[in-house]
């Protein structure tokens, strides 16, 4: 088989294109803890103001 | 050092550590031939399971040290860990659906792993709906360490599941080539702190909150 040959079939080994699941995937990954850090940030400044208030 | 400049300090090593992880996970860690980009989900969904299971793990010992001592700072340091937990178990029930749709073409299989997983995330919320509608007396305390504890068990049943009924889509060991295993530990450090960092926080506000409730 020559180098063209090669070439040529290699199209059909390619990397299957996957990245609009891997870019869903962090999304998710990333907002479900910064979702998280929000509502914690948030809880925190209410105990924080609550406590000092009195 | 107090709790404060302790949680600061996690912060700081926690956000360190990811900023890492992601530009390894995005510009470092090769393509995998078969699955494609999908597959680096890989290095935040595996380290968010063993983060959970960690915690979950704490929870556990500390629902005993409750259960015996009877001493409330047992008792927050165990909703502390399960509340996180159940943060990190939900964390790795939404990203692999997402890689298994990228990968095998389908959201949800019914498959031991799966299954035995979305039964352990159930357990947990289950323990954070009590916690969250049932106040803060001494029996609901005991009542959600019975429940820590149960629930712990069955951390070795999802994580042998594949060994013991076999799976169509987990594989029982994975060999990674050397970008991928440094990627894979740094990801695994990153999210282990970013654990660790969560659940300093949510202590202290469990403390003040405590502290709010004590004085009225």
């Amino acid at each position: 088989m020559t180098a063209l040959a090669l070439i040529q079939e290699a199209p059909a080994l390619q990397v299957p294109d996957t990245s609009k699941y891997f870019t869903l995937g962090y999304v998710a990954i990333l907002g479900a803890i910064a979702a998280y850090a929000l509502f914690l940030w948030v809880r925190g400044r209410r105990a924080g103001k609550e406590s000092h208030g009195r | 050092m107090d709790l404060r400049k302790s949680s600061l300090a996690a912060w700081g090593i926690a956000l360190a550590l990811n900023a890492l992880a992601l530009s390894l996970v995005f510009g470092y860690a090769p393509v995998e031939r078969t699955m494609g980009p999908v597959q680096k989900i890989f290095y935040y969904h595996v380290p968010s399971a063993i983060t959970a299971y960690t915690l979950f793990a704490l929870a556990f010992v500390f629902s005993i040290l409750y259960l015996w001592k009877e001493e409330l700072r047992w008792d927050a340091l165990a909703h502390t860990c399960a509340e996180v937990g159940w943060v990190f178990i939900t964390v790795v029930l939404l990203s692999g659906p997402v890689w298994g749709r990228g990968s095998w073409g389908k959201w949800w299989v019914w498959e031991p792993r799966l299954t035995t997983a979305l039964v352990m995330w159930l357990m947990y919320t289950a323990y954070f709906l009590l916690r969250l509608f049932s106040g803060h007396d001494v029996r609901t305390g005991r009542i959600a360490a019975v429940l820590a504890i149960v629930a712990t068990f069955n951390i070795p049943v999802v994580h042998f599941a594949i060994k013991w009924w076999g799976s169509i889509v987990h594989p029982g060991k994975v060999a990674l080539e050397p970008p991928m295993r440094l990627t894979f530990l740094v990801s695994m450090a990153a999210v282990l702190s970013l654990g660790a960092a969560l659940a300093l926080q949510r202590y202290r506000i469990g403390l003040a909150e405590a502290e709010k409730e004590a004085s009225l």
